[in-house]
């Protein structure tokens, strides 16, 4: 899955080779172009969490955007083919902003916001900038005056906007955002292994019914299992990433305070329990462990994006423990008089006056609490973020062969790029 | 018989996950929750754990839940057989 490093990367290759007009470079084609480019871009701006009120400090770039993305007066002919090197800026600017929209809920969690949302904005405005400029030079030689003049005088706009982006170096707009991808559960390997059972486990900590002294136990015992694999790649990787030594023992520090945190948390005494059973989770958790056995070792990047997965259902977990133990919710092995007066050893509710669980609550707060910091740690460390793909993913930028309507065979289309002429 | 007999075989599995997790060895984790796991093929019907004396060492607790659980074979799940055969050869 690309990572959003990978798209900036991609967008960058095709905004730097934008050059020369090929015949379908028509204004016609251009204003569609237009048309689909600048909606992703603003789904991508407004994404972004740079802080303040968005809305005034994006109000220029959004009032060059808008009319861009609401086309022109005058409907375009029907069959007009856009601009296709404007659709390939537009793919992969909506890709950006889709995972974007899809990691949103870990970015002020990961502590990604202000200076890095910036850094990312300025990646892309830099594109633009380019793009913009691009595209108002292959219309200066066309006719078509009332539709050419206000494209060209809202590219002018754009590229006088964005112009300030553009000249930030590329060096200093490496953003933080780069880690981020889509959450895939059928990624191979580790990566799709620990999203499914995050997303189990999130559905599973949500139910009052099924949250189990099971669970309890194997989500801590799998956090901690992911920040030692972790700590591992980052001895073993951090300074390949451009990690500074102090920077990695201060993580790896701080996930070998988690891991101990979630074992204790994970070690409930024989004597306390919450009864149910969760097969799909089980096999869930085996299914992380066996990724493990079969490719050990596995990548800082990968453990990175695993541990940013896994970060909310370390925070639910350590909740749910406190809510347990406050609400008096788990049962204890004890003795108690029967309906004959006798006393008996048997399980029975946490009664008011115990405090027991309180110390598994407490290694989850912990646990939870080092958990956060090396993420967010690792999210914005100095490393640099090695390129995923090679340039020239993904395979939907590839123009699709366009056939007729009328010359199509019946059935369903299979091309993986024929999006835009639907 | 056979639930009192599959109880105190969980109860020397969840032993036996308390010692592995509270322990501080490398290799503990992975045994915990590799117990966990069995504790959870071995229990689908969630019956109650019985709450037995720990044995001196993980080892120990689960030597303990196989005997138990060879004088109920029909009711132990053929993977809950092959995960205790594992976790018992890694401890050597």
């Amino acid at each position: 899955m690309a990572t959003i490093g990978d798209l900036t990367r991609l967008l960058d290759q095709q905004t730097r080779t934008l050059h020369g007009r090929r015949a379908d470079d028509t204004v016609q084609s251009h204003v569609a172009g237009w048309l689909i480019l600048a909606k992703p871009v603003r789904r991508t701006i407004d994404a972004l969490p740079v802080g303040g009120r968005k809305e005034k400090l994006n109000a220029s770039l959004d009032a060059v955007l808008r009319p861009l993305a609401g086309g022109p007066r005058k409907e375009l002919p029907g069959g007009l083919v856009p601009a296709g090197r404007l659709v390939d800026v537009a793919r992969t600017t909506g890709a950006i902003a889709d995972v974007l929209a899809g990691t949103s809920s870990s970015h002020h969690s990961l502590g990604l916001s202000g200076g890095e949302a910036v850094r990312l904005e300025a990646s892309l405005l830099a594109s633009l900038h380019v793009t913009a400029r691009w595209s108002r030079s292959t219309l200066e030689d066309q006719t078509l005056p009332t539709t050419r003049y206000s494209l060209m005088a809202a590219l002018n706009d754009l590229a006088l906007v964005t112009q300030p982006w553009a000249m930030i170096p590329p060096s200093q707009r490496t953003s933080a955002f780069e880690h981020l991808r889509m959450p895939n559960p059928s990624a191979p390997g580790i990566e799709g292994a620990v999203v499914a059972w995050a997303n189990e486990a999130w559905q599973t900590l949500h139910d009052r019914y099924r949250v189990t002294g099971w669970v309890m136990q194997a989500t801590a015992g799998t956090v901690a299992l992911l920040a030692h694999h972790t700590r591992e790649a980052v001895r073993r990787e951090g300074a390949a990433h451009g990690m500074r030594s102090a920077e990695v023992d201060q993580i790896a520090g701080t996930l070998a305070t988690a891991t101990r945190a979630w074992r204790e948390a994970a070690a409930w005494p024989p004597g306390l329990r919450l009864g149910g059973s969760t097969e799909e989770l089980r096999r869930l958790t085996t299914g992380i462990r066996e990724s493990f056995d079969a490719e050990p070792g596995p990548s800082l990047d990968a453990m990175r994006h695993v541990l940013g997965v896994t970060h909310p259902v370390a925070l639910l977990q350590a909740s749910i423990m406190e809510r347990l133990v406050v609400g008096h919710e788990l049962w204890i092995h004890g003795v108690i008089p029967d309906s004959h007066g006798d006393y008996a050893r048997k399980w029975q509710r946490v009664p008011e006056w115990s405090s027991a669980g309180k110390h598994l609550a407490e290694a989850a707060q912990a646990g939870w609490a080092a958990t956060d910091q090396a993420a967010k740690a690792l999210t914005v460390s100095s490393g640099r973020v090695a390129p995923s793909l090679p340039l020239g993913w993904p395979p939907a930028c590839h123009q699709a062969v366009r056939v007729p309507a009328d010359q199509r065979a019946p059935g369903r289309d299979l091309s993986i790029g024929r999006g835009l002429s639907r | 018989m056979t639930d009192t007999t599959l109880a105190l075989a969980l109860g020397h599995v969840r032993n036996a996950v308390w010692q592995f997790m509270g322990n501080d060895q490398p290799d503990g984790l992975t045994l915990g929750l590799e117990c966990l796991d069995l504790e959870a093929l071995l229990n689908p019907g969630d019956i109650e754990p019985a709450v037995v004396a720990p044995e001196p060492d993980p080892a120990g607790s689960l030597d303990a839940a196989q005997r138990l659980v060879e004088q109920i074979p029909s009711d132990v799940a053929p993977a809950a057989w092959a995960l205790l055969a594992a976790i018992r050869s890694k401890l050597g």
